[in-house]
Parts: structure tokens; C-alpha cells; sequence
């Protein structure tokens, strides 16, 4: 299937050539379920932490975009409580040219550069538009709790 | 990634599936002029809602293939394979019956390949892009496809009386099942549908006079555009599409512990997911709202209502 071969040319690379801030992998014998994980970004509230992510591949793929949520509970105005990230290009503006490097790296600056105006989380967007201190309290807060 | 180093020799990679690219099999969308595979860029075009270039988003016009020079207008290009199939299946019908015309030099498709005069025998009609639609004409085939699924064959057999688009029935009721509606009127614009009987529409004919495709869009079933489609056909809740993927999320957590524990199988899931979710739905008529409904505990009880 080609949609395998993709893969694990995509792990390959991975492998010969990692993203300094993050990883990924297969979890146990499935290429189709990966974990991944991303260092909390230096300048957001999110660091010093190692937050969790599961990613599925659908048969399709790259056709269709992975499925990627956060296992780690992480506070942000993009993603909620199940890990689920509302982010574009996982959904309408998926195109076949990305790969998980190149998706995990729009995560991290997601985690930078949240987008309060598309939000998955309104009392969290809120938050951040109206007390931003706040916010970075509680997201550090939830950073040392769940993901150091 | 090194994808795309336009004007590089060494072995280029196509940017989508990522193997390495030769010249025959490469082709350029302009006017970006990124280069992929032509069967991989093909693909993407099945499944994306436009002609964007999937490196850096540009519309694309025509996909110039590369070793034979040829400029395709993806307008069109799209379509051309689906006919050439179809075509071949209704030739290999007719063939008892009737000698294939010698095909004649008609630009009526400046864009497609008309160089291969010998390839008139069926098995070679699809190696090529443009000598098939020569080959048909005379014999008059229609093609009515369907603006759902894509497939064309004899089972199309609903229309809109007002913009003319083509549905099989059974797309459109799965179609109907999906959205949660009852009446079904044109996935386009709301038209009243009718049901095809012996003569067809002639306003319908999109491409020359012999082949013709009515309305012919290509989809594929589980491209994002359907999913467009199911998105924007009315429904019956005014919840967003993003409000229905939160209230999805919820019942689909419950649901999956049953899955997992192999106490539902999967067509049962599927069925269950569709129900719960639209009853969920109905609650949530001024958006989702988890502050005022417990989703989680909604979805368990209707679930455990289902079982």
C-alpha cells in the first residue's frame, strides 16, 4: 500500500534527520499508530515540559491528513480536554506535502502563537484575550502538573 | 525535506509520496512549477476541493507533462481516465457489432494526446490520454456520472430539474442518512430532483457531441470535497460543522471503550455514533455548550439507551 511506504519513508527521515524539538514514532508493531512528543517551546508558558501525542494514519494518507491529539493534559485555547487540536491544516488545509515533522513543528508554534479566535476552548481563548497573565499562571501551572 | 529543487538533477522527489521521480513519469503544475508524480498529484486532485499546489498553495491551471510536452487543463483532465475506462467497457460491448471508425485529427481537446493513430484496439485506449474519445465517435455513449460519488455508469439515474446535476439514488440516501435529512433535493441548489427515464436531457452535454458527461465532476467518495458537500447540504441543526466534530469527539470516547472491549462490532458503531451524535446535536441548538451540557454523561446515557 502506498500509503505504508510513505510512512516509513517518513520515519527514515525522521530517524536520519530529527527536528531538534520534537519526536516520533510507532507505537509497538503498528505503522499506523504513532506517538509522538513535543518539548514545550522555551518562550511560551508550555516550558520545560514534554507534552504527549498520539497520531493515527489513515489508509489514505497523505490523501488525507493523521489524526494527532495530545495524551498530556495541556491548556490552551486550541486544544481541549479530550487533546484534540483544532488546527487547520489537520483539517481543511491538509495537503499532501506535509509531513508529521513538518505538522508537529505547526504545533509547537501553536503553543507559542495560540489563535484565540478560532477557539476549541472558548472560556480558555477568553482568558487569554482578556488576562493573559492569567493564562500563562495556569498554563504553566498545568504544564508542572501533567507534563514534568 | 529537499522536495521540489526545480532545476536540480539529481533524482527529484515528488513531494507527496516522497520516492524519487524520472523524467517520464514527472509532471509540472503551472504556473508554480512544483513537480510531482502525474499519478500522485492525479490522486491528490481526486481528493482535494481545488487545484491548489500542495507545496505552496498556488491555484494550478495545467499540469505540464513533462516528457511528452504535453500541457493538460486540469479543468478537464480530471475526467479523462473515468471516460477512457467507461469508454472501453461500452467498446468492448459494441465490438461484436461494429468495426471502430479509423479516428480522425479533431483538436477538439487542444490539451489531451492525440498522437497514437494505431491505438484504436481497446487494450491500448488506455494508455493514452485523448484517442479513445475519437474512437467513440460515431457510436454515441453517453456517460452520466454521478455528482457524489464520482462513478459513471447506468445506475445514475436521478437529476436536478433545475441545474441538471446527475446522483445515484443510493449516494444521495446515504447522503440523506449522513446529514440526518429526510427530503432530498439537489446536494447543489436545493432543486427539485427527477428521475431520469429514456431520454435524457440534452442541456447536459458538457464535452463533445459523442461523448458526453453529464456535469462531469470527479469525486471520490471520501474526498474532502463530498465531505464540503455533506457539510453545506441543509441541516436540519444549526450546529457548526466544528460544534459536530467537539459533540463527535464525546460520543466517540464512550463509544470506543465498547469497541475496544469487542462488545460492538463495527457497523454497529458506526450506527450507533450517527444516532447518538444527532441526538446530542439537538440539544445543543444555540452551539456546543459544555458548560450547560454534560456531554460525556448525554452520550453514555444514549449509548446505554441504544445497546
Amino acid at each position: 500500500m502506498s500509503s505504508l511506504k510513505r510512512i516509513t519513508k517518513e520515519l527514515n527521515d525522521l530517524g536520519r534527520d530529527p527536528p531538534t524539538s520534537c519526536s516520533a514514532g510507532p507505537v509497538g508493531d503498528d505503522v499506523y499508530h504513532w506517538q509522538a512528543s513535543i518539548m514545550g517551546p522555551p518562550d511560551s508558558p508550555y516550558a520545560g515540559g514534554v507534552f504527549f501525542l498520539s497520531i493515527h494514519f489513515p489508509t489514505d494518507y497523505p490523501f488525507k491528513p493523521p489524526k494527532i491529539s495530545f495524551t498530556t493534559k495541556i491548556y490552551h485555547p486550541n486544544i481541549n480536554a479530550n487533546g484534540n487540536i483544532c488546527l487547520d491544516i489537520l483539517k481543511d488545509q491538509w495537503s499532501p506535502a506535509l509531513t508529521i515533522s513538518k505538522v508537529l513543528l505547526s504545533i509547537c508554534s501553536l503553543l507559542t502563537d495560540a489563535n484565540p479566535d478560532d477557539p476549541l476552548v472558548p472560556e480558555i481563548a477568553h482568558l487569554y484575550k482578556t488576562d493573559r497573565s492569567k493564562y500563562e499562571a495556569t498554563a504553566r501551572e498545568w504544564t508542572k502538573k501533567y507534563a514534568i | 525535506m529537499c522536495e521540489n529543487n526545480a532545476g536540480n538533477n539529481a533524482a527529484e522527489i515528488c513531494g507527496i509520496c516522497l520516492e524519487s521521480m524520472n523524467h517520464a513519469d514527472q509532471g509540472e503544475l503551472l504556473p508554480c512549477r512544483h513537480r510531482y508524480h502525474i499519478s500522485c498529484i492525479r490522486k491528490w486532485h481526486l481528493h482535494s476541493n481545488d487545484f491548489k499546489c500542495p507545496t505552496c498553495r498556488k491555484e494550478s491551471k495545467t499540469l505540464h507533462r513533462k516528457h511528452d510536452n504535453i500541457e493538460i487543463d486540469l479543468k478537464y483532465w480530471c475526467n479523462v481516465s473515468l471516460i477512457e475506462q467507461f469508454a472501453k467497457l461500452q467498446l468492448l460491448n459494441q465490438e461484436e457489432n461494429e468495426e471502430i471508425n479509423d479516428a480522425e485529427e479533431d483538436a477538439n481537446e487542444g490539451s489531451e494526446d492525440d498522437t497514437k493513430d494505431e491505438e484504436h484496439e481497446p487494450e491500448g485506449l488506455l494508455e493514452a490520454e485523448g484517442p479513445l474519445q475519437h474512437a467513440c465517435e460515431g457510436q454515441g455513449i453517453e456517460i452520466l456520472q454521478c455528482a457524489l460519488c464520482g462513478e459513471m455508469d447506468d445506475s445514475v439515474t436521478l437529476y436536478c430539474e433545475t441545474c441538471e446535476t446527475l446522483f445515484h439514488p443510493s449516494c444521495l440516501s446515504e447522503l440523506l442518512c449522513e446529514v440526518g435529512e429526510k427530503d432530498s433535493n439537489c446536494t447543489e441548489c436545493y432543486g427539485t430532483l427527477s428521475r431520469l427515464r429514456g431520454n435524457k436531457p440534452s442541456s447536459m452535454v458538457i464535452r463533445d457531441s459523442n461523448v458526453r458527461i453529464y456535469d462531469g465532476r470527479m469525486r471520490d467518495k471520501r474526498s474532502i470535497l463530498t465531505e464540503c458537500i455533506y457539510n453545506r447540504f441543509t441541516p436540519t441543526y444549526t450546529v457548526s460543522y466544528e460544534d459536530k466534530c467537539r459533540i463527535q469527539e464525546y460520543v466517540r470516547t464512550e463509544l470506543d471503550s465498547f469497541y475496544h472491549r469487542g462488545s460492538i462490532s463495527k457497523s454497529r458503531y458506526i450506527t450507533i455514533n450517527k444516532h447518538v451524535s444527532r441526538k446530542l446535536y439537538g440539544l445543543s441548538l444555540d452551539g456546543f455548550d459544555p458548560v450547560r451540557i454534560n456531554y460525556r454523561e448525554q452520550a453514555r446515557l444514549s449509548i446505554k439507551e441504544f445497546m
